[in-house]
């Protein structure tokens, strides 16, 4: 009979994208919402953008 | 009841999305803090639900477009839809309405409007804002678009800046993006 190893009870950390990169993930939409964010939007920005008063 | 175990998820979902788009204008602050001084406060946002103290501070807003006190009532009859006020510190500077179709595809920008009459420390910068949280909600239901109903004509291209097109049916429209890994 071959030595029994005993697996460690502590869960393996996860390997998503979020650990791997140590920051939040951005999709490449959220970068460009960012972007704008940052500088603002060009042109005016109208006080209504969406619907019918 | 079922009904009241669906309210709580997307209640839950709501939080979540407002709470990730804070995470990510922090992020974003932080990043522009590293590159040099900003006149830029993103700390000071916050993405809030449209409560009765964004109610009573919508009401001192001069000549809004929206009654959005009607939002109470959709609220409680639209247990899936988004609701968005958009703090900076303690002053109301946007309101939103967001609400999904019924099989969740597609999520359906209804209302939403900046302060209006005033210059505002967020002018410019509402509708990035909003759509980065409603970008954040769709992702958790897992809507593959985001409409925006009744664009004003000026505003159309604003939208484009995001990435936002006419379908087939003239309907404008943004596809959710994917985690870019």
């Amino acid at each position: 009979m071959g030595k029994v190893i005993k697996k460690s009870p502590t869960r393996k950390r996860s390997s998503t994208p979020e650990r791997k990169q140590g920051a939040v993930v951005l999709t490449a939409s959220e970068r460009r919402i960012l972007q704008l964010i940052a500088t603002g939007i060009e042109g005016e920005e109208p006080s209504l953008l969406a619907g019918s008063p | 009841m079922p009904r009241e175990r669906t309210c709580l998820r997307y209640q839950l979902y709501r939080s979540r999305a407002r709470t990730l788009a804070g995470l990510k204008t922090a992020q974003l602050q932080h990043e522009l803090e590293l590159v040099g001084p900003t006149d830029l406060d993103l700390s000071k946002v916050r993405f809030e639900a449209i409560n009765a103290q964004a109610l009573k501070a919508w009401e001192l807003w001069q000549d809004p477009h929206f009654a959005w006190n009607e939002v109470v009532g959709w609220k409680s009859s639209e247990p899936l839809a988004l609701d968005l006020a958009i703090w900076f510190d303690e002053r109301l500077c946007g309101l939103c309405f967001a609400n999904p179709n019924n099989s969740r595809q597609r999520i359906r920008i209804v209302r939403l409007e900046g302060l209006p009459r005033e210059a505002h420390p967020l002018k410019k910068r509402i509708a990035p804002l909003a759509i980065l949280v409603v970008e954040q909600y769709a992702k958790i239901i897992g809507s593959k678009f985001i409409e925006v109903q009744e664009p004003l004509k000026g505003a159309i291209s604003i939208y484009q800046q995001f990435g936002f097109y006419f379908d087939a049916e003239r309907r404008l429209v943004k596809a959710v993006g994917s985690l870019v890994s």
